[in-house]
């Protein structure tokens, strides 16, 4: 009892003002703490806004895009041109549709040659008009783009086309609508 | 009248208002609760590949066992997808590959019919017995009328449509002539036309891509006749929508009358007269809109359906086949037929469609 009594006073006294100092040191501490919280927090909200932030596409990318068509490999890049699709003014809900498409176009001998990006833009629902102005291709854009859908001119020697793009898919832009040419 | 009355006097009337507003709102609600409450539901218990649902909503959902198929709603399979659905009766439809399916309904007659349509792609049937009236199994082009059957569908992305039976009897109707079906009989429709002669059909079942094939390579040798054949068809579909249109605008001029007077009845705390108005907007004017407006959804849709996938299809076919010879008379005359087709669509059907149908 006694040596717990000194053992209290000692603990009640001069570890007082040892107490305050620890307690200015951990204060010092949790500041350098929080700092450092408030520092990662930071960088943490600067990564996921930058996963919001609307993708821009990149023009080397276009080229390539526009290079893999010219090849006639859309359908063989899996997931890069898939339904819901916009081509001038129709809505493509089955894939089959879309494959036939770009299998055609090939056998055509289509291409796009020397093609240059004049403008490179995120797209809008007022967009709709370089596709079809109507009610539907409006509903298409609405539904089926949001902020990482670019709107995409290409002018070259086979005519002006448009071309909505997305995020990449296998360092290929993804399609989501295909518009032109227009002379 | 004392400060307390007289709160207690618009307290009333406040009460008698909302309670008025809410009859007469719960009158109209009950206008619509049969289109909604009872509508048929199909159930998904099987999915192979990939399948996906377009809802009530226009979003387009992958589709899962268990899933339920509403009225109205669509299936579409991709290349390797395939469901199997199964209705209250426990009849079986299964929807293949490349294929575009939707159930919906229309009133015939006061009774309520379930629509089966297959506007692209195969369906396969097995139906039993139904009581009450039997489904209207469509195409774009055709309607059979079944009970107890076996049959699959094609529709063609020429939108032709070929019925095979392969047990049970089935009367296929189209432009109205009808041709009765039975066991291992067959019959095509051409868009637009009458079904042509039956024949014979035993054995294997039609793989679809290699019909679908042949009729494509048929209308790519005349394309102009074969968008004018697809352009026959929508024609009746506008047309059932323009005579539907003027029956639609009386009924709905006839329920509000009454709406308005049971407004009137209720005020008037009439209730004799308000429950008679009410099963006026039920049973009588009431229901005659409401078998009207389905109607009319049914040849607005149709039409969509049609124009989307068949006449979309088709353009599709002819741009990327002409791609590199754009002043090809042939395209030429045929981006004519399909400018004048979007240009009457835009016109008289757009109106009646809303977002979620797109």
């Amino acid at each position: 009892m006694k040596l717990s009594g000194v053992f209290w006073k000692k603990s009640r006294g001069a570890p007082c003002r040892m107490e305050k100092a620890g307690l200015l040191r951990q204060g010092r501490h949790s500041f350098v703490l929080l700092g450092t919280a408030l520092v990662m927090a930071g960088i943490l909200q600067a990564f996921l806004s930058c996963a919001t932030v609307p993708y821009v596409q990149k023009e080397d990318k276009v080229v390539k895009l526009v290079e893999l068509i010219n090849r006639g490999g859309v359908n063989e890049v899996p997931g890069l041109a898939s339904t819901p699709f916009l081509i001038d003014g129709e809505i493509v809900l089955l894939q089959k549709d879309l494959s036939e498409f770009w299998d055609n176009l090939h056998k055509a001998g289509f291409t796009i040659r020397s093609p240059r990006v004049a403008q490179n833009r995120f797209a809008t629902v007022e967009d709709a008009k370089y596709f079809r102005d109507s009610m539907e291709v409006r509903t298409f854009f609405k539904k089926y783009t949001d902020r990482d859908t670019s709107l995409v001119q290409v002018r070259s020697a086979d005519g002006t086309f448009f071309l909505l793009l997305g995020r990449e898919v296998k360092g290929y832009p993804r399609m989501l609508g295909f518009g032109g040419p227009v002379q | 009248m004392s400060r307390a009355n007289t709160t207690h006097t618009e307290d009333r009337n406040c009460i008698f208002k909302a309670a008025t507003l809410f009859l007469v709102l719960g009158a109209v609600l009950l206008l619509w609760f049969p289109v909604t409450a009872f509508a048929q539901e199909a159930l998904t218990v099987y999915v192979e590949g990939e399948a996906n649902a377009k809802n009530l909503q226009g979003k387009i959902l992958p589709l899962g066992i268990g899933d339920p198929l509403k009225s109205g709603e669509s299936v579409i399979t991709k290349t390797t997808g395939r469901a199997d659905l199964e209705l209250p009766n426990k009849s079986l439809i299964q929807v293949k590959p490349n294929t575009v399916f939707t159930l919906s309904e229309v009133e015939l007659e006061g009774e309520k019919q379930t629509v089966l349509a297959t506007t692209v792609g195969s369906v396969s049937y097995r139906l039993n017995k139904f009581t009450g009236r039997g489904p209207s199994i469509r195409t774009a082009g055709a309607a059979a009328g079944v009970r107890g059957t076996e049959l699959t569908v094609y529709a063609g992305a020429d939108g032709s449509t070929l019925v095979v039976v392969e047990q049970g009897v089935v009367a296929v109707e189209a432009v109205g002539k009808e041709v009765t079906l039975e066991k291992n009989e067959a019959v095509e429709v051409k868009p637009g036309s009458p079904p042509g002669e039956k024949f014979t059909w035993i054995g294997k079942q039609i793989d679809y891509s290699t019909w679908n094939q042949g009729k494509m390579e048929e209308f790519l040798k005349d394309p102009v006749a074969g968008i004018d054949r697809v352009a026959l068809q929508l024609e009746i579909y506008r047309k059932g929508l323009a005579d539907t249109l003027p029956l639609l605008r009386k009924a709905e001029a006839e329920v509000n009358k009454v709406y308005e007077e049971l407004k009137k009845a209720v005020e008037a705390k009439d209730e004799a007269r308000a429950a008679q108005l009410r099963d006026e907007l039920l049973k009588g004017v009431g229901k005659d809109r409401r078998i009207l407006f389905l109607n009319m959804r049914f040849y607005a849709l149709s039409y969509l359906s049609l124009r989307r996938y068949v006449v979309g299809g088709l353009y599709l076919q002819m741009k990327s086949r002409y791609i590199t010879k754009p002043t090809a008379l042939v395209y030429q005359s045929f981006l004519e037929r399909y400018r004048d087709i979007l240009r009457k669509y835009e016109e008289t059907i757009v109106p009646h469609l809303v977002e979620a149908d797109i």
